[in-house]
């Protein structure tokens, strides 16, 4: 028999600390990855709302343009954050005069580059999506 | 009574940490709000040349957006048209505003050490930076 400084002690002590310590780090992990989600989210979001504002500032009813305002604003804002990897932005809506254009952008948030994939062996796609209203002045493409 | 100290000790720190954590994440959130808000400017036409990007009208919104959460911390406007300085050559307490031309788009960057309110020996030590870049298509305005 022991007490509670004895062996049996000392062996409770280690099969809890065994149980906790890997719990509580895989929470530290856990809150992290979620503030790492979070700030990638947030990143996303402006990307995909300049985008639009970019399709918005276009000449009226160019397409075309349009889209390559909104993907060239958005792939050049994804690329400035280490851990987001674009997936694409998809534009559609009226493009005329006073027409409200929607922008979808997606991005891989790549935990599996960082030390968080311990806790989150996968790469999740965010997507965020904002709208843009082009002026009801702006001119077609002289 | 020591096991109590340790875990009212660890208790302190590891909310401190959270605490800490959540402030920078507000910090860093509205860095990149307002560096938008201010490329959106500088993709527009300057005042009296229509077809050039309004650099040096980018930094008034950002600064402005910035204030209200970079306590004791000076916002610098890096001249308008040069890209910041690395992180390590920004002093302490002090955050850049950089807005320039990349190609066809206008930039604009937010970075530096935010004063965390923390004492310096403390603050030197925690890798809470914020460097955020955003582009926009320069507007194209017509001749």
């Amino acid at each position: 028999m022991s007490g509670r400084g004895g062996a049996g002690g000392r062996g409770q002590a280690l099969v809890e600390t065994a149980v906790t310590l890997p719990i509580m780090i895989v929470l530290f992990l856990g809150f992290l990855a979620a503030g790492v989600a979070a700030q990638g989210y947030v990143d996303l979001e402006t990307a995909v709302a300049l985008a639009a504002a970019a399709n918005a500032t276009a000449y009226a009813d160019d397409r075309a343009d349009a889209d390559r305002f909104a993907t060239s604003t958005f792939e050049a804002t994804v690329g400035h954050d280490s851990l987001l990897r674009s997936q694409g932005l998809a534009c559609s809506g009226d493009y005329g005069a006073g027409g409200t254009v929607t922008c979808q952008g997606s991005a891989a948030l790549e935990f599996s580059r960082t030390p968080l994939a311990v806790v989150v062996p996968v790469d999740p796609t965010l997507t965020a999506q904002a709208s843009a209203v082009r002026s009801p002045y702006r001119s077609a493409r002289p | 009574m020591v096991e109590f100290a340790i875990v009212v000790f660890a208790f302190l720190l590891v909310m401190f940490a959270t605490m800490l954590a959540a402030f920078h994440s507000i910090q860093r959130a509205t860095a990149e709000t307002a560096a938008a808000t201010g490329v959106q400017v500088a993709a527009s036409g300057a005042p009296g040349r229509v077809d050039q990007p309004d650099l040096a009208g980018a930094f008034a919104p950002t600064r402005d957006l910035l204030r209200s959460v970079m306590f004791a911390t000076a916002i610098v406007q890096v001249p308008p048209g040069r890209p910041c300085p690395p992180l390590g050559g920004i002093a302490q307490d002090t955050l850049e505003v950089c807005a320039y031309p990349d190609g066809e788009l206008v930039a604009e960057t937010v970075r530096g050490h935010p004063n965390l309110l923390l004492p310096a020996f403390v603050a030197d030590r925690l890798p809470f930076s914020i460097d955020v870049t955003v582009e926009m298509h320069a507007v194209s305005y017509q001749p």
